[in-house]
């Protein structure tokens, strides 16, 4: 088994034109891959009607409905997380409801509030009620405010993780630019944060920190927006690891932390 | 097999971070786990 913790898909209204082709190759590069099961979300309308990291109730409800009808239409292969924006704490908690009762499996929080906020508590809460994780964009290490979102990093993540212990929380693609050293030495000692290898990046000796930093049993296999990078990623830790640990970052860690049944031969 | 040649490597300090695997010892480890001849 392959688990892609971190997928995503477009809909009808979003800014890309070719969104279905889009989806249809991510399925297809994944079949090249091995991947069996893309655990995806949706941000709203990705910013076309409203901000990719704010995005407004009605467009987290439609992006949410359309990898709802994505997870219906690949039941084998796709899985969701429910993308909330916690500034609306009402809607937030009733999408999460909503979507887990209908078959997601998680919960997306992107950068529509700092994650150490105690607005994200509510959402804390009802996944440690759901026993589902939360996988939390992150910007390793940012040094400034950046426009039209509010990042967070490592550490914040993990004031938010210390303040929920039960949960376990997704730091997002430790690949995804910046300095990766500084989020692996602030999750360290926070065994409920695993890191998800995905991001289009790979320094030299990032794979080496990361298993140093929390060793494979807090390793999470997957893509984001670039698929390549990642499958190289899997074929360097196949060189890097022994099969048993391979296994825990493919799929057996991811299998430990979403609610059991999540994948299809789980 | 043909040789595999990595016709663009990055050895030495990064110039804004601190980057763990760019040492010449570093990098001839990572080359050889991945089957690459030459960088």
């Amino acid at each position: 088994m392959l688990v892609d913790t971190h997928a995503h898909f477009y809909h009808a209204k979003t800014p890309r034109a070719d969104w279905h082709e889009r989806n249809e190759s991510r399925l297809r590069a994944g079949k090249r891959i091995g991947i069996t099961t893309h655990v995806a979300s949706i941000l709203g309308s990705w910013g076309l009607t409203s901000p990719i990291y704010f995005p407004s109730p009605p467009d987290v409800t439609a992006g949410n409905d359309a990898l709802l009808a994505l997870q219906r239409e690949h039941p084998d292969t796709i899985r969701g997380y429910v993308c909330v924006n916690p500034n609306y704490t009402a809607h937030a908690r009733g999408e999460i409801v909503r979507c887990l009762d209908a078959g997601m499996i998680g919960i997306k929080l992107a950068a529509s509030r700092r994650a150490d906020d105690p607005l994200l508590d509510p959402i804390g809460v009802l996944a440690r009620e759901r026993r589902v994780p939360v996988l939390q964009h992150i910007w390793q290490h940012r040094r400034r405010d950046w426009p039209g979102q509010e990042a967070s990093d490592a550490v914040e993540l993990c004031a938010l993780a210390r303040r929920h212990p039960d949960v376990s929380f997704i730091l997002a693609h430790i690949g995804g630019g910046g300095d990766w050293l500084h989020s692996l030495h602030a999750v360290a000692d926070v065994p409920n944060v695993y890191v998800d290898l995905s991001g289009s990046g790979v320094d030299s000796g990032m794979l080496e920190a990361c298993l140093e930093s929390v060793g494979a049993k807090r390793l999470l296999w997957g893509t984001d927006l670039t698929m390549d990078t990642g499958w190289a990623k899997l074929r360097y830790l196949e060189a890097l690891l022994t099969k048993e640990e391979l296994a825990l970052i493919r799929w057996k860690n991811a299998a430990q932390i979403f609610p059991a049944g999540a994948f299809p031969s789980d | 097999m043909a040789p595999r040649v990595d016709v663009n490597a990055f050895l030495g300090a990064y110039p804004w971070r601190k980057v763990p695997g760019t040492s010449p010892e570093a990098v001839a480890k990572a080359l050889d786990r991945v089957e690459i001849d030459t960088a």
